[in-house]
């Protein structure tokens, strides 16, 4: 049952991210908010998908790679609406935003979800780590793509191409300025979480294992992450650092980002649910 | 459509001619009333701008003759020689007038295809044509659907979208950047008439201060005076630099003014906020060098040039959607307007004939002494029904030749036949139509554009307001 509706959430992601990418190409942007409404109606029906999962399973829905990509993919898609909706918004992202999520789901889809979760994992640490986790993760993967809509609009900019195919969505870029604040504050977010979520897991690597860290890959990237958005903070904060240059490394920790999440946790690197007894 | 445009614009006739037959604000009053003192003209609107000088006419007469007295009137009114006023003339008939109107108001006809002041002035114009009482049903309607089509061209096409003048290229340039140019500071470095202009558009959009700097205070005091700003000497350039947002530079110095080490110390101080360099300075101000600097955008003129060709451009490509849009709703106007042709026939021949119903009538009660309300009721029915089933096939006819055919044969064998006082009927539609309101005048015929049936409905809500008056259906 959870399965099915989660594929039905591809559908509805792969629909959103269809429609975005046509009113991106299209001579001009007339109601981007039909596919943010597609992709709300994922986002509703991805949360009642968890929910039977979760009662399925009877806790926390964490059992393998397939809840992981998953709750990912759940999170992406849940973060990426305020940046889509609100007043400031970067309607750009949409169609991206959409496929990302969807292709996650896909492979959510493609992967056996395990059937129980062992009991010692039943710890209350495991959902409030997992938690601050994802949404950390997923609000540096939405500022990533915001600054890609940066670096396009920089470098058009730069080329002084500026407006000139106007009346095709792609080229009604925001304002440089808007871009960089909407991803500084996606990435504001995003850190603290990011930060708690280390320190819970260490919390909960003492529970489990009985030491706070491991020496494991998984583990040095999350830390590689936390490291790139402090020093990225960091700049910004004390030298007022924006721009290109900014913009390129929260590239750089988005892709150490989905690395650490969906490429070891396909490589069995990850450690979610049963991966944590082995 | 006995309507009729003759006139001259930028395209036509160079500004010695245009000036001999423009006339000013002041003048058009008194144009109007020689206008339509005119035999055969009753409605008249000129349109005189800078670019063109355009007289519309309508009346009772062929559209031909109205051309006629027009070229007559402008023939001794400007002295100009009538050889050469038929070399830059033109003229434009029926159809054709309300489209050359309709271009003409959604700036397709302007020296900067879809500039915003054209639509504006053609207002006026209508306007002032209106408060002398010019204008009546005909092109009444022609402007007012002029301005919805307008408003659509604007809306619907890329036609008024990106700068085409260097002044506007700086607030536009400014917006790629920016979020909101409110609170953001100009500096203006040196004195061009340009960059004056472009920072007085940065100002009306919203840019909160602007710093002047030249050679000397007094020339920078001079110009800030002007503008509005605060002065300052070359000496703070570089301070300025470290707090402002866009910089106009116009200077006439001979080498850089800014150079990509300033920017680099500039840049940092700024804290990596973006700076926008707008330099129409020849030689250039700005060293190129200084846009490969993270968060600083030059522009040069030859950059600026190219973006509004390419804007140009845009509008060209725009405005070939722009003209589509206006051949449809020439299309519906000009169907709207021909069924609108035999509402005062319709009108006459109601009202005649429900005179005669209701004389009857009377004359029927009175002789039958009958006090009876039910039987005075069925009796005032029958006349109505008799009137109304006798004119239904006339009427439907008329409606439908009026929408698709001519039905100037008709209504000219109606009024022959039944003796109809046409004069009186339009006089009565023409205070109808400015008594109802423009704005409704449009809406009727925005309905009609959406609905087949609406047309009935306009025909009959303008028959029935004398049945109403002759008191039959309390």
């Amino acid at each position: 049952m959870a399965l099915l509706l989660l594929r039905v959430c591809v559908v509805l992601y792969g629909i959103a991210a269809m429609i975005g990418f046509i009113q991106l190409f299209s001579p001009r942007l007339k109601d981007e908010r039909i596919g943010l409404v597609v992709l709300v109606l994922g986002v509703l029906g991805h949360l009642v998908a968890m929910g039977v999962r979760a009662s399925e399973l009877g806790t926390f829905p964490m059992a393998n790679i397939h809840d992981a990509l998953s709750l990912f993919g759940f999170s992406i898609a849940s973060l990426s609406i305020p940046t889509l909706a609100s007043a400031r918004r970067v309607p750009q992202i949409g169609p991206i935003a959409a496929l990302v999520v969807m292709v996650l789901v896909l492979l959510a889809v493609f992967i056996e979800p395990a059937t129980t979760v062992p009991q010692e994992l039943r710890s209350p640490w495991l959902p409030v780590h997992i938690a601050l986790a994802f949404v950390g993760n997923a609000s540096f993967v939405v500022a990533g793509m915001v600054a890609g809509v940066y670096l396009i609009q920089d470098n058009r900019l730069k080329l002084k191409r500026s407006r000139t195919r106007v009346g095709t969505g792609l080229y009604q870029l925001p304002a440089l300025e808007l871009l960089d604040r909407a991803s500084m504050r996606l990435i504001e977010i995003g850190f603290p979480l990011m930060t708690l979520a280390l320190v819970s897991g260490m919390l909960y690597g003492r529970e489990v294992w009985g030491m706070y860290w491991k020496w494991e890959l998984r583990n040095v990237v999350s830390v590689i992450v936390w490291a790139i958005f402090a020093v990225l903070l960091h700049f910004r904060i004390t030298i007022g650092w924006r721009g290109r240059k900014a913009a390129l490394l929260t590239l750089v920790g988005v892709s150490a980002t989905l690395l650490s999440i969906v490429g070891l946790g396909l490589l069995g690197f990850g450690h979610y649910g049963q991966d944590y007894t082995s | 459509m006995k309507i009729a445009v003759v006139g001259l614009s930028h395209h036509t006739a160079p500004v010695a001619l245009r000036e001999r037959l423009a006339r000013s604000r002041d003048e058009i009053p008194e144009t109007l009333e020689t206008l339509q003192s005119i035999d055969g003209i009753t409605e008249a609107c000129v349109l005189s701008t800078c670019n063109r000088v355009e007289y519309y006419v309508s009346g009772v007469v062929e559209a031909e003759s109205l051309v006629r007295e027009l070229k007559l009137y402008l023939l001794t009114e400007s002295g100009v020689a009538i050889s050469e006023l038929d070399q830059h003339l033109y003229v434009h008939t029926g159809e054709d007038c309300v489209r050359h109107l309709f271009r003409v108001a959604s700036s397709l006809d302007s020296m900067v295809v879809g500039e915003p002041q054209i639509l504006g002035q053609v207002k006026q114009a209508f306007q002032t044509a209106e408060g002398c009482g010019a204008v009546g049903s005909r092109l009444g309607r022609a402007f007012q659907k002029a301005f919805s089509v307008a408003k659509r061209v604007r809306t619907e096409t890329g036609i008024a979208e990106n700068a085409v003048s260097m002044s506007f290229a700086a607030v536009e340039l400014g917006r790629g950047i920016f979020e909101d140019l409110s609170g953001k500071e100009v500096l203006l470095l040196g004195a061009g008439e340009m960059a004056t202009l472009a920072a007085r558009h940065l100002v009306t959009n919203g840019v909160s201060r602007v710093r002047v700097v030249s050679r000397t205070l007094a020339t920078a005091a001079k110009l800030a005076e002007q503008v509005g700003g605060v002065p300052s000497t070359m000496n703070d350039l570089e301070m300025l630099l470290a707090k402002v947002d866009i910089v106009i530079c116009s200077t006439a110095a001979s080498g850089y003014v800014v150079n990509k080490l300033m920017m680099s110390r500039v840049v940092r101080e700024r804290r990596y906020r973006p700076i926008l360099f707008v330099d129409i300075a020849v030689p250039r101000d700005v060293d190129p060098k200084v846009a490969s600097v993270d968060n600083c955008f030059v522009y040069d003129v030859d950059d600026l040039t190219s973006v509004l060709d390419t804007n140009r451009q845009q509008r060209q490509n725009e405005a070939s959607a722009a003209e589509t849009l206006i051949q449809g709703e020439l299309l519906h106007f000009s169907q709207w307007s021909k069924s609108q042709e035999v509402v005062p026939v319709i009108k006459a021949l109601r009202a005649q004939a429900m005179a005669i119903a209701d004389h009857e009538v009377a004359r029927t009660l009175t002789n039958m002494r009958q006090k009876d309300k039910r039987t005075q009721q069925s009796i005032r029915a029958m006349g109505n029904a008799i009137v109304n089933k006798l004119l239904h096939p006339v009427l439907t006819h008329l409606r439908t030749t009026g929408g698709e055919g001519d039905p100037q044969p008709y209504v000219e064998a109606l009024s022959t036949l039944f003796e109809l006082n046409l004069e009186s009927s339009t006089e009565d539609s023409h205070q109808l139509s400015s008594e109802s309101g423009a704005a409704e005048d449009t809406s009727s015929m925005d309905e009609r554009e959406t609905g087949s049936s609406s047309d009935d409905i306009e025909v009959a809500e303008v028959v029935r307001l004398p049945i109403r008056n002759t008191g039959v259906r309390r």
